[in-house]
């Protein structure tokens, strides 16, 4: 729900710092002189009636061709009554922002993003370094100047590692009293290429610095040279345990560009395969989880359920991990015949499963040792970090974007939301496994919802937005010319901005997409749940065992495809 | 490091390159080493759906000096490179690599600023499998290509071996 109200307040309040407000395909901005930012968002948090706690997103868009050429976009939650705004600050090459890392904490990472990405200086930042690429590289990638394969030629191995030493504050004190030890980012338990650097006293954690970027694909970069539609194959890759929860955020984003809305029957399939792709990465993350912790054997039958997933979803879209199976205003197929007894056969079977994994650890002494009292998040800290998902409500807050913001139907549907009391490991362990058998619920609801539409009723029929029917393709010249341009060059949305987010495994996942009324996104902008909530990793391991970050690194459930994009 | 830089020329090693190629095609180890989207289609293998283990590979080593094979499952970004090409370097021979999916192979759809456009720039690579994910079983399917081509590997072609000095050649 977009805040209007918001603007007359801020107007009455900062008659000098607030420049206007905008409105796009119902979302509402409001300008801010950059200078004001800090004023304006410290109000912005402090105000009982607006009471802004949470920065969900801060990104970047270079506008060459303006004089102010950078716009620093700041998207805010009131977890008060689900009210959203967006706040636009404007600056010159070379000037800087005041930093709004003091008011919420989430915009630390952020910002770092931003001047990594863009070159925007933050006044006030703490530890204002590059975090996707490292020390040292040339260029701001996301600057519209930059090209996309980069300036050099060709690749040479560097003669030491990016970013080797340690960031200057955390080297300081000590008289030989601390230790800096580097984990990752080839370790087991990182679950890709994290590394974290920490900072021990004997096998205490004093402080833990992660280093991101070794999976920096340039993935924004790279989606500003596709065509809204080819977009989509990217967006598999990013969270790739999840890729139909990708696949849906952002082609929601793109149908709210275009203003349309796909038929019942493609939300629903669209419902389902989400929930499935949760379980997904539910399995997974259980899998591995216990698997760091050193239970085998929950790693096997985890997979066990996984490949039965994967088996009915390649039936549904052809294929296991990277589907990119939806299309802008529907889906690409229809369910195959026969998928129905697949699904009600493995729903039935599931609910004894998660016993299964349930008998293995949730009174296993060595988990209960392992998980009980680590890595607590309270609530308040969670929300100033702006962590989202499972993490959230594992700290006891009961926030879903299915519940707070429903998309695609899901109000249609009945399940409940899981949260936990103390916010520690083992509370996030029984929030997912009861998450997962709420997917398992809405599943079969949602099957049932499909056989209550009409079959073939998957795609709005448009026949700008929609290609040809391929029979038509094979047999008419003028069908043959529109597969032809729909594909090669595809459609535009008017000129404009458009953010939807879905309740992905991990979190808040979010598409913030500018369109230029061209057929490619002017910006593709994704908000990455793993990348907010990994920031809250500090804050969760101090004072605990380095054995200790493996189990909370494994709780946080990051992916790297998406924290380093 | 290997049997190769101990043999001495002349004697006829044909049949012990066979018993040493046919003990090491079936306990090859991967290191425990993934880095993007196929490193879960690595995973599969492993589980008990398709069962790496049938093919002496199950023993997956996070450290690479207790490991053979470097399986480079994921896009292998400019970042990362000094990293690979370390743990390649910390395996002891002889070792082998499988480029697993386009992206160690090519780059494959990545063709941007921070990619390394294919695994093969920093490391040798034995065998590419192509895919984006690749299925599990092209995994399998890869092994046993490397399984074949260790079958007919011969000593004096491996890069660890060393030929000793013939005693006209000792001063």
């Amino acid at each position: 729900m977009w805040d209007r109200g918001a603007y007359e307040k801020l107007k009455a309040h900062f008659p000098e710092a607030i420049l206007g407000v905008e409105e796009s395909r119902g979302e509402v901005s409001v300008r801010v002189k950059a200078e004001e930012v800090l004023k304006v968002a410290k109000f912005l948090r402090e105000d009982p009636e607006l009471s802004y706690d949470m920065l969900v997103d801060l990104c970047g868009v270079d506008y060459p061709e303006r004089e102010e050429r950078f716009e620093v976009v700041y998207l805010l939650h009131s977890m008060k009554d689900n009210r959203r705004l967006r706040l636009k600050a404007r600056v010159r090459e070379g000037e800087s922002l005041p930093s709004v890392q003091e008011v919420w904490r989430a915009a630390n990472w952020l910002e770092r993003e931003v001047y990594d990405m863009f070159g925007v200086r933050f006044e006030g930042h703490p530890d204002l370094r590059r975090i996707l690429t490292w020390q040292g590289f040339e260029g701001h990638p996301l600057r519209k100047d930059y090209p996309v394969e980069g300036k050099e030629e060709g690749f040479e191995l560097p003669p030491e590692p990016p970013d080797l030493e340690p960031p200057e504050w955390l080297k300081e004190e000590g008289d030989g009293r601390y230790m800096i030890v580097n984990m990752g980012p080839q370790h087991p338990s990182t679950h890709g290429v994290l590394r974290v650097i920490l900072k021990l006293e004997g096998e205490q954690i004093v402080d833990a610095v992660p280093v991101l970027g070794h999976l920096h694909r340039g993935v924004e970069k790279l989606a500003e040279t596709m065509s809204y539609l080819k977009a989509q194959t990217l967006t598999d890759r990013l969270d790739y345990t999840a890729a139909f929860s990708n696949n849906l955020a952002y082609m929601m984003a793109v149908e709210k560009l275009f203003g349309i809305e796909p038929p019942k029957r493609a939300q629903y399939i669209r419902v389902m395969l989400a929930e499935f792709s949760r379980l997904t990465s539910h399995l997974l993350w259980l899998a591995t989880h216990a698997l760091d912790i050193g239970a085998m054997t929950v790693f096997f039958y985890c997979f066990r359920e996984r490949e039965t997933i994967l088996d009915i979803l390649e039936a549904i879209s052809g294929a296991r991990l990277t589907p990119s199976f939806l299309r802008i205003g529907g889906v690409a197929k229809d369910l195959p015949d026969g998928i129905e007894e697949r699904i009600e056969k493995f729903l039935d079977e599931f609910p004894s499963r998660i016993a299964e994994y349930e008998a293995l650890l949730s009174k296993n002494p060595i988990w209960l040792k392992r998980t009980k009292g680590i890595g607590v998040l309270q609530p308040d800290d969670a929300i100033n970090c702006g962590v989202t998902g499972p993490v959230l409500r594992g700290s006891g807050v009961r926030w879903d974007v299915r519940k707070a913001l429903p998309y695609s139907s899901y109000e249609e549907f009945e399940f409940e939301v899981p949260i936990g009391e103390r916010g520690d490991t083992y509370d996030r362990y029984l929030v997912r496994l009861e998450e997962m058998r709420q997917s398992a619920r809405i599943i079969r609801q949602a099957l049932r919802k499909i056989k209550d539409t009409p079959p073939g009723d998957i795609v709005i029929k448009d026949p700008y937005l929609s290609p040809p029917p391929k029979d038509q393709v094979q047999k008419e010249p003028h069908a043959l010319l529109r597969h032809f341009k729909y594909f090669s060059e595809g459609p535009a949305p008017l000129p404009g901005e458009a953010y939807m987010s879905v309740e992905g495994p991990k979190g808040e996942l979010g598409w913030y997409l500018v369109s230029d009324g061209t057929p490619k996104p002017y910006r593709f902008r994704v908000r990455p749940p793993c990348f907010v909530n990994l920031q809250a990793l500090p804050l969760m391991v101090k004072g605990h065992l380095v054995a200790d970050v493996v189990a909370v690194i494994g709780s946080i459930d990051i992916v790297l495809g998406e924290i380093d994009r | 490091m290997g049997i190769e830089s101990r043999i001495p020329p002349g004697i006829l090693l044909t049949t012990l390159e066979g018993i040493v190629n046919w003990a090491r095609k079936n306990s090859i180890w991967p290191v425990t080493f993934g880095l993007a989207c196929c490193a879960l289609e690595m995973m599969v293998t492993s589980s008990s759906a398709l069962d790496i283990a049938r093919f002496g590979a199950e023993v997956f080593r996070p450290s690479p000096r207790q490991a053979d094979l470097m399986i480079v499952a994921g896009t292998v970004t400019k970042k990362m490179a000094y990293m690979v090409r370390r743990i390649y370097d910390q395996m002891p021979e002889p070792k082998w690599v499988i480029a697993y999916g386009t992206c160690a192979s090519s780059g494959g759809i990545f063709r941007t600023y921070n990619v390394v456009q294919g695994v093969d720039q920093i490391v040798p690579v034995d065998v590419y499998v192509p895919g984006c994910p690749p299925r599990p079983e092209a995994l399998l399917d890869a092994l046993m290509k490397l399984q074949e081509k260790i079958s007919r590997e011969r000593f004096s072609s491996r890069p660890d071996y060393v030929r000793a000095l013939r005693p006209e050649e000792i001063r």
